[in-house]
């Protein structure tokens, strides 16, 4: 059955998420008392992206642009739309509502999408067969990172019948391809922009929107530093949301604002010497791949029970180290493009080797003395990368452990078993 | 048939007679693992392009260790034909990107490759001008890989040279193709891929030399069973001609194909123009069927197969995809769809690299045959 565009999104965001971000700001449960300014600083934020989309949806100057890890929202804000990296939504729905969740996976199933396509791209393509993608919206995907995005964004196009633009992502890693990338965003991107919003480019808009991520950008690089310092600031949770905020709302004031607001919290804490707590770190993990979206309290467990701190992810612990060069739209488009390729999922078209090597130079950065890869069950990439990595992390003697799941759909291994998993890792190879 | 006998026995193994002549005489041998690298860069160079296959591969043990079992089983029986030294013949593998598996694979052969040549192609994933631009980017790369690797020349005259030849053995491939538009067709599913695969297999020039040879034969072949249902068979990781004789044996012909070791491997022609071989060369490729790993591709694919269904006049498909390969998988959602709008029936029968049939398969061949027949 069709359901209204959005509509258990935003009955969501109305009425959990809001409420949510008061009871933060008033009692937020101990031992996390001083963070309940930040967990609501981050989830007004998120309130305020999906607020965003259902103002955009109904506003016939404003577009919603639904765009695909490979791009950063810059470039849609300065066209006035209001953004979703689609990537990002299953997250909204597996911490909320399982039940949408398992859903809009039938949905697509029963629709004829393999079930062995990643739970991301069979969530997606199943929102859109119930009708819960936003209206008024237009699809930009990159061919990265990976096979699942390849099918899914062709079925959506026939499904949904908006308008659809594929940007080659280069599977090479060099200047070069970032220049090929950067000059589709001009030749094929900003026509198509212009084309589905009927505005034309206004570079000095374009520049403002990039100065404005570029100061996200410091805000987001200083506080992941901050996790390099041992014990780190903040805990598992909390050092998720800086990269999770940059991706979806690079560009805009509010998100610009609540990354300040953890960067300067997080560096009180390390000029004070008081990093630690509420838990003893015992151990700094760097996690491989997504980690579970299912189990809020996941992180939260592992320190309290096992001492184990997830100190970085290896998709947050972005590639690059310059802010985006304001001079020119080249320039800026390089930028942008280099944002795409190199900080968010598209990392995963990177070959194996500079793929470990990537994760080993953030393993060093940030002292961690464990790795946890997840092995996704519908994810080829990282989990046809599960050899190399063994053999290295043998050579380098490196803990490692390997998770065989969905971090989408807890039903491929449970909130139990997982934790089973994690304590018989912490339990004897770490002790 | 008498005359099939050499490329029945080239199709049945990787190594052959023909690649050993070639390296006793000096020469050089680099396998591809996908239909998208512009083999006529790699002739340019001298050197003899061999795509990789696994024929009597049945086990991938030590592979299975190195992928995952998600992996498609064409993947690991390649890195699998590498881990048990059955590619000691080769100077040099050309890896790329088609899609993930084919990316860690490529990963795996250059870790363990004990080769002094390992280049990897990284393949385009949206069709378009700029795909074009670095298609032709990529073989500059793997020109100049080629010529510091093997001290050699790839000379616009010898792109030129290759391009020939291989247009030469492209054109004979149509006329063979043309033998399958009959009723019955002249050669059949099985027969035309056990000979696409020996050109994938053998130099060209020697290709070129037998086929010649083979087609007045078939032209004059005795008529065999005719109103049998005519089938087009797609898919990816297909190239076992057990597997079409197993299906044709229901009853059916396989009158045309899509497959990357059979048409899709020979299709489209090579015009060259003033911007020089390379965008010639990267013209063909992209005015192909689009491998479902490219995005944006259907709708050209789509039409390109509809025009293959009328003029070969075709009553079903049936698409052989192998477990766990997403492109296929997605795409074959898309065309069931597509088709069934216009009343064509499609098969869509899942399998592993080495199945060549199964009780299975039987019955829903069976089942399908009935229903194009009611
Ligand atoms: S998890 Fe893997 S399969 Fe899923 S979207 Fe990411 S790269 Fe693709
Ligand atoms: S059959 Fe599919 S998964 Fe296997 S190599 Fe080909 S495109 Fe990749």
């Amino acid at each position: 059955m069709m359901e209204t565009a959005f509509q258990r999104t935003m009955e969501i965001t109305e009425g959990f998420l809001k409420p949510m971000v008061d009871a933060f700001r008033e009692e937020m449960p101990p031992p996390f008392e001083e963070f309940g300014h930040l967990y609501a600083a981050a989830t007004a934020e998120n309130v305020a992206r999906y607020q965003d989309i259902a103002a955009a949806m109904v506003d016939s100057r404003r577009k919603v642009a639904l765009f695909e890890f490979g791009l950063v929202p810059q470039p849609f804000l300065a066209f006035g739309c209001a953004a979703l990296c689609l990537e990002t939504y299953p997250l909204f729905f597996t911490r909320t509502s399982m039940d949408t969740v398992y859903d809009f996976i039938e949905a697509a199933e029963s629709a004829g999408v393999s079930s062995e396509i990643c739970s991301t791209d069979r969530f997606l393509i199943g929102a859109a067969v119930k009708g819960e993608l936003p209206g008024n919206s237009f699809f930009v995907t990159s061919s990265s990172p990976c096979d699942g995005t390849h099918v899914a964004y062709p079925i959506l196009q026939k499904m949904f019948e908006s308008p659809m633009l594929y940007l080659d992502a280069p599977y090479r890693y060099d200047r070069d391809a970032v220049r090929y990338y950067a000059g589709q965003l001009k030749e094929q991107l900003i026509p198509f922009l212009e084309g589905v919003t009927g505005k034309r480019l206004d570079i000095d808009l374009l520049r403002e929107v990039v100065e404005e991520s570029n100061r996200a950008y410091e805000h987001l690089c200083d506080v992941h530093d901050t996790y390099k310092v041992v014990p780190a600031p903040h805990n598992g949770f909390l050092r998720l949301v800086p990269y999770l905020l940059y991706i979806s709302g690079a560009g805009h004031p509010g998100t610009t604002h609540t990354l300040k607001l953890l960067r300067d919290d997080a560096v009180r804490r390390v000029k004070e010497g008081r990093t630690g707590g509420p838990f003893e770190e015992r151990h700094r993990a760097l996690w491989v791949h997504v980690t579970p979206t299912f189990d809020l309290e996941l992180f939260q467990w592992m320190e309290e029970q096992l001492g184990a701190m997830v100190v970085s992810n290896s998709l947050s612990s972005s590639a690059i180290l310059e802010p985006i060069e304001t001079e020119s739209l080249e320039s800026m488009l390089e930028g942008i493009a280099w944002q795409g390729l190199d900080m968010t999922m598209s990392i995963m078209r990177y070959d194996t080797e500079k793929l470990i090597q990537f994760s080993l130079n953030t393993y060093e950065d940030y002292r961690c003395d464990c790795m946890i890869v997840t092995q996704h069950v519908g994810c080829k990439s990282i989990c046809g990368a599960q050899g190399m990595i063994r053999r290295v992390c043998r050579e380098r003697e490196i803990p490692v452990l390997f998770l065989e799941m969905d971090y989408n759909d807890d039903r491929v291994l449970s909130k139990e078993m997982l934790r089973n998993q994690l304590e018989d890792f912490f339990t004897t190879v770490m002790e | 048939m008498e005359e099939l006998r050499y490329f029945e026995k080239i199709a049945s193994c990787l190594d052959n007679d023909e690649i050993r002549a070639w390296k006793r005489s000096g020469r050089r041998v680099v396998g591809t693992v996908c239909s998208n690298i512009p083999e006529e860069v790699l002739q340019a160079a001298g050197v003899l392009p061999v795509r990789l296959r696994a024929p009597g591969l049945m086990d991938t043990a030590n592979a299975d260790s190195h992928l995952h079992r998600i992996n498609c089983s064409y993947s690991r029986a390649v890195l699998e034909l590498l881990l048990s030294d059955r590619l000691e013949f080769l100077d040099g593998l050309v890896t790329t990107n088609t899609c993930d598996h084919m990316l860690r694979l490529g990963s795996e052969l250059a870790a363990n490759a004990r080769i002094p040549f390992v280049h990897y192609f990284s393949m385009y994933h949206a069709l378009g001008n700029a795909s074009r631009e670095w298609f032709v980017m990529e073989m500059e790369k793997m020109i100049a890989h080629l010529e510091v690797s093997f001290a050699t020349k790839v000379s616009p005259e010898a792109l030129q040279q290759a391009i020939r030849v291989s247009e030469r053995v492209r054109s004979l491939m149509r006329r063979l193709n043309e033998m399958r538009k009959k009723d019955p067709p002249l050669v059949s599913g099985a027969e035309y891929l056990t000979i696409a695969l020996a050109g994938m297999s053998v130099p060209k020039e020697r290709f070129r030399e037998k086929l010649e040879a083979l087609l007045p034969a078939l032209e004059n072949r005795e008529p065999r069973e005719r109103g049998r249902p005519r089938l087009m068979l797609v898919g990816g990781g297909c190239d076992l001609p057990g597997f079409l004789e197993f299906v044709e044996e229901q009853g059916a012909w396989f009158v045309a194909d899509d497959l990357c070791f059979g048409t899709r491997y020979y299709r489209g022609t090579c015009r060259e123009t003033d911007a020089g071989p390379l965008p010639a060369i990267a013209d063909r490729y992209l005015s192909r069927p689009a491998c479902p790993s490219v995005m944006g591709g259907f709708d050209h694919t789509q039409a390109l197969l509809k025009g293959m269904i009328r003029d070969w006049r075709v009553d079903g498909i049936v698409c052989a995809r192998l477990k766990f390969c997403d492109h296929w998988a997605g795409f074959t959602k898309l065309l069931t769809e597509a088709l069934g709008r216009e009343g064509i029936p499609l098969l869509d029968l899942e399998r592993e690299y080495q199945t060549s049939g199964s009780g299975q398969i039987r019955t829903r061949v069976q089942a399908f045959l009935e229903m194009i027949d009611s």
